[in-house]
C-alpha cells in the first residue's frame, strides 16, 4: 500500500477514533449517573442487540422510513416534474409551497398521533408530510435549472409529454433531485425519532424513551448512539447509490447549465 | 407582467382555501386532524384574546434566534478553518460527517434526565442542530475560490492572514450568509420539536396543551404561526443579506 | 467525378411576408424566401441582425408576428416533422446520460418506433457522418467535432428533410469546421435533403451554399440573395481560390459592411 494511501488514511482517521478511545479510557472508571462509561454502553447495546430486542427496534423504525421515503419519492418527484415544467405552475405556486415546507412537521405530530393512533400509519403519515417538500422543491429547482437547449430540443423534436417528463426533465434534474433525497433522508430520520417519541409501541425512538423512563441511561445512550449510526451509515450508503446513479453527471462540465 | 403573477400566487392560496372547505363541507375529512376553516378562523381569534400566546411565540423566536447565534458563532470559525486547511478538513471529514447525519432531536430523552426540561437544554438542541449547515456551508464557501483569483494573490505574494481576512473571508461570506439562512429555518422546526417533547415553553407546549383540551382548531393555528414565523424570518435574512451583500449580487458572484 | 444527381426528398419551402417582433422592438420585417427542394441555404448578416431569430421562426420553436412559413405548400405552426434542427451549443442538446446511439435514436422514440427498429436506423445514420464506432459512447466522451455530428446524425434519424442548422460549426477549430463542412454538403448530395445554415463565417456560407440570403438593417429585412456560381462540386482549396468565390465573398461583405 503507496505511503501517500495510508498517510491520508492517517489523517482522516486519527480524530474520530481518537475522540472515541479518549472516551472510552476517560470514562472507564466513573460512577457518574448520567454518563455512563462507554463500555457499559456498548456492552449493554450489543446485548440488546444480539438478544434480537434492538433488532426488531431497528428493523420496525427502518421499513417506517423506508416506506416514508418512497411515497414521498413518488409524489414529490412526479408533483415536481409536472410543476417544473411549466413557467406560469412553477411561479404560481412558489410562495405556497415556500410556506408550507416551513410549517414544523414537528408540530402535528400530536395532533396526528392522537387521531391516528399507535402504529406504522401515523408514522409513515408524518415522515411523508415532512419528507415530500425537500423533494418536491429540489425536483422543480432541478427541472428549472436544466439547459432550456435541451428543452427546446424535445420542441423540436416533438417528444411526447410522458418521454419529455421521464428521459429528459427527469434525467437533467435527477442531480438536484438526489439532493432532495438526501435532505429526504435526515428528515425522515428525525421524523421517526420524534413521532417514536411522543406515541410507538415500538422502534428506536421508542426504546430510547422507555429505557429513560426506567432510568437505565447506558440503555438510553445506546439507543441514541445507534440512531446516529443509523443516520450516518444510511448517508454514506446514499452517497455511494447517487455517485452510481449520476455518474453521468460528474463527467460532464455543463457550461451551458444555469447555475442551481 | 409582475401583477399577473401576483394575482396567480394568490389564486393558489385562496384555491387551497376553497378546496378545504369544499372537503369540509362535503365532511371529507377528519375533523380532528383538519377542522373546518371556520372553525380555525374563530380559534384565531380566541387567540389573539389570550394574554399567553405573545409571549409563547417570543419564547420560541427567541430560543431560535439564540440557538442560531451560538451556530454561527461556533460554526463559522470552525468551517472557515476546514475550508482552508486541506489538513483539517481530512481530520474533520468523518467526524463531521456522523454529526450532520445525526438527528439532534434524538438527544432530547438523554439531555432530559441530564439536565433536566429546561430551556437551556431546548437552546443547546437548537445550537447542536444548526451548527452543522453552518459549518457546511461556510466550508463550501471557503473553498470555492475562482483558480485565476488564488492565482493573482499567490503571484503577488501576499501574506497568509491578509490573503484569509481580505480575500477568502468576503468570498465565503454569501455561502455563510445561506448558511445561516438555513439555520434559521432549521431552528423554528427544532425548537417547535423541542418544546412538544420536552413541554418547555413555547409554540409547541401550547400546541401539546391544545391538543390536551381537545382544542384542535387552536392547534393548527399555532402550527400555521410557527410556519409564518419560518417565514418571515427567512425573508427578513434575505433583506438583511441583500444589504449587507450588495457588492455581491451587483458583480454576479465572486 | 461528377456530382450525383439525387432527386431530392426534400419539399420546397416558403416564407411569405414573414416579421418578428418581440414587444415593440421588431426584429424581422417582411422576410421573403423560397427554399429550392435540396439546395444549401446560407443566412448570413451582422451580429444579432437577427439571424437566429429568422431561423427559429423557421423551425416553429418561435411564433411569428406576421407572414406565414409553408412547407409541400401547407402552412406550419410550431415545429414541422420534416424539420431537424442542429444547435450551436451541441453540449446543451445532446443528453449526458444516454449513451449517442440512444441520444440519436431518441426522437424516434418520440415517433413511438419499436426499439430494435430504431436502434438501426440511428446506427445507419451514425455510419452516414461516420461514427458508427462511437454509438456505445456517452456524449461526453467525444470531442466537439463528433459531437456536433451526432447532432447531424440525429437530425437525419428523425428523417428531416429540411435540416436547419444554427451557426453549427461556430465552437469547433478550424479544421474540425473544414471536415464538417465537407460532411454536410456529401450529406445533401446524398440523401437530396435540403440545408438552411445560419453562419456568421461569411466563406463557409459561400463554399457550402448554392445561394447566400443577406440579412441587414433594423429591423432587419433581406437585401440581397446572392446566386453562387460554383457548381456542385466544392472542394475546399480549389473552391476557395475560384476567382468567382472572391467575387461572391466580397460583394456579401460589402453588403453586410455598407449596411
Amino acid at each position: 500500500m503507496s505511503a501517500k494511501l495510508l498517510a491520508r488514511g492517517l489523517w482522516m482517521w486519527w480524530l474520530p477514533v481518537g475522540l472515541v478511545t479518549f472516551w472510552w479510557f476517560a470514562s472507564l472508571g466513573t460512577n457518574s449517573f448520567f454518563f455512563p462509561p462507554l463500555n457499559r454502553i456498548v456492552s449493554v447495546t450489543i446485548r440488546d442487540l444480539s438478544s434480537g430486542l434492538l433488532l426488531n427496534h431497528l428493523r420496525v423504525s427502518l421499513i417506517n422510513m423506508l416506506a416514508g421515503l418512497a411515497i414521498s419519492g413518488v409524489i414529490g418527484v412526479g408533483l415536481g416534474l409536472i410543476i417544473g415544467g411549466s413557467r406560469a405552475l412553477r411561479e404560481a405556486t412558489g410562495p405556497f409551497l415556500n410556506f408550507v415546507r416551513a410549517i414544523p412537521p414537528a408540530a402535528i405530530v400530536p395532533i396526528i398521533i392522537v387521531a391516528m393512533g399507535v402504529g406504522p400509519q401515523p408514522k409513515v403519515f408524518l415522515i411523508v408530510f415532512a419528507c415530500v417538500w425537500p423533494i418536491l422543491l429540489n425536483t422543480i429547482d432541478g427541472v428549472r435549472g436544466m439547459n432550456p437547449q435541451m428543452l427546446e430540443m424535445a420542441q423540436a423534436f416533438r417528444i411526447p409529454f410522458g418521454l419529455r417528463n421521464r428521459r429528459i426533465l427527469f434525467m437533467g434534474a435527477l442531480p438536484q433531485i438526489m439532493a432532495g433525497m438526501r435532505i429526504a433522508l435526515a428528515v425522515s430520520l428525525v421524523l421517526m425519532v420524534i413521532s417514536e417519541f411522543v406515541g410507538a409501541s415500538a422502534g428506536l425512538g421508542f426504546y430510547i424513551r422507555e429505557k429513560k423512563e426506567a432510568f437505565a441511561m447506558a440503555e438510553a445512550w445506546g439507543g441514541t448512539l445507534l440512531t446516529g449510526l443509523l443516520g450516518y451509515l444510511m448517508s454514506a450508503l446514499f452517497l455511494r447509490f447517487e455517485r452510481w446513479a449520476l455518474h453521468w453527471h460528474f463527467q460532464t462540465p455543463e457550461p451551458g447549465k444555469a447555475a442551481s | 407582467m409582475r401583477g399577473f403573477i401576483v394575482i396567480r400566487q394568490v389564486g393558489v392560496f385562496l384555491g387551497v382555501l376553497v378546496l378545504w372547505a369544499v372537503g369540509d363541507a362535503l365532511s371529507l375529512f377528519n375533523r380532528d386532524i383538519i377542522p373546518s376553516p371556520l372553525a380555525v378562523l374563530e380559534a384565531a381569534g380566541v387567540l389573539f384574546g389570550r394574554p399567553e400566546l405573545w409571549p409563547t411565540l417570543w419564547f420560541t423566536l427567541r430560543d431560535s434566534l439564540v440557538g442560531v447565534a451560538i451556530a454561527a458563532a461556533l460554526g463559522i470559525p470552525v468551517g472557515l478553518l476546514i475550508g482552508i486547511f486541506p489538513k483539517v478538513e481530512l481530520s474533520t471529514r468523518i467526524v463531521l460527517d456522523f454529526g450532520r447525519a445525526f438527528p439532534a432531536i434524538a438527544l432530547v430523552p438523554v439531555f432530559v434526565l441530564v439536565f433536566g426540561t429546561s430551556h437551556t437544554s431546548k437552546i443547546m438542541l437548537i445550537a447542536i442542530a444548526c451548527f452543522f449547515p453552518v459549518v457546511i456551508q461556510t466550508i463550501y464557501g471557503a473553498r470555492r475560490l475562482e483558480p485565476t483569483i488564488l492565482d493573482t494573490v499567490n503571484s503577488f505574494r501576499i501574506p497568509a492572514l491578509m490573503r484569509y481576512r481580505r480575500v477568502v473571508l468576503p468570498a465565503a461570506l454569501p455561502y455563510i450568509a445561506t448558511g445561516v439562512k438555513l439555520s434559521l429555518s432549521i431552528s423554528i422546526l427544532v425548537a417547535v420539536g423541542a418544546e412538544i417533547l420536552m413541554q418547555v415553553p413555547g409554540i409547541g407546549a401550547q400546541i401539546n396543551l391544545a391538543r390536551t383540551y381537545n382544542e384542535v382548531p387552536v392547534a393548527i393555528v399555532l402550527t400555521l404561526y410557527a410556519g409564518i414565523m419560518g417565514v418571515a424570518l427567512s425573508q427578513l435574512w434575505d433583506w438583511v443579506e441583500g444589504r449587507m451583500l450588495a457588492w455581491h449580487h451587483r458583480e454576479g458572484g465572486l | 467525378m461528377n456530382a450525383m444527381t439525387t432527386i431530392p426528398s426534400a419539399p420546397p419551402m416558403q416564407v411569405r411576408n414573414l416579421s418578428k417582433s418581440y414587444g415593440y422592438s421588431q426584429i424581422l420585417k417582411g422576410i421573403d424566401l423560397d427554399v429550392r427542394p435540396g439546395e444549401i441555404l446560407a443566412i448570413v448578416g451582422p451580429s444579432g441582425v437577427g439571424k437566429t431569430t429568422l431561423l427559429r421562426s423557421l423551425s416553429g420553436l418561435t411564433g411569428l408576428t406576421a407572414g406565414s412559413v409553408s412547407i409541400g405548400g401547407k402552412v406550419v405552426n410550431g415545429p414541422a416533422p420534416e424539420i431537424g434542427l442542429v444547435f450551436q451549443d451541441y453540449r446543451g442538446s445532446l443528453m449526458p446520460w444516454m449513451r449517442t446511439l440512444e441520444n440519436v435514436a431518441f426522437p424516434l422514440e418520440g415517433k413511438g418506433m419499436p426499439k430494435a427498429r430504431r436502434e438501426e436506423l440511428a446506427l445507419k445514420c451514425l455510419a452516414d457522418v461516420g461514427l458508427e464506432a462511437a454509438a456505445r459512447k456517452y456524449p461526453w466522451e467525444l470531442s466537439g467535432g463528433m459531437q456536433q455530428r451526432v447532432s447531424i446524425a440525429r437530425a437525419l434519424a428523425y428523417d428531416a428533410h429540411i435540416l436547419l442548422m444554427d451557426e453549427p460549426f461556430g465552437s469547433l477549430d478550424a479544421q474540425t469546421r473544414m471536415v464538417l463542412e465537407d460532411l454536410v454538403i456529401a450529406l445533401q448530395r446524398r440523401l437530396g435533403i435540403s440545408v438552411i445554415l445560419v453562419t456568421h463565417d461569411i466563406d463557409e456560407a459561400i463554399y457550402m451554399s448554392d445561394r447566400v440570403v443577406v440579412l441587414n438593417g433594423r429591423p432587419a429585412q433581406v437585401v440581397d440573395l446572392v446566386e453562387v456560381p460554383l457548381g456542385r462540386e466544392r472542394e475546399q482549396i480549389a473552391t476557395k481560390s475560384d476567382p468567382r468565390f472572391v467575387e461572391a465573398r466580397n460583394r456579401v461583405m460589402r453588403e453586410i459592411m455598407g449596411g
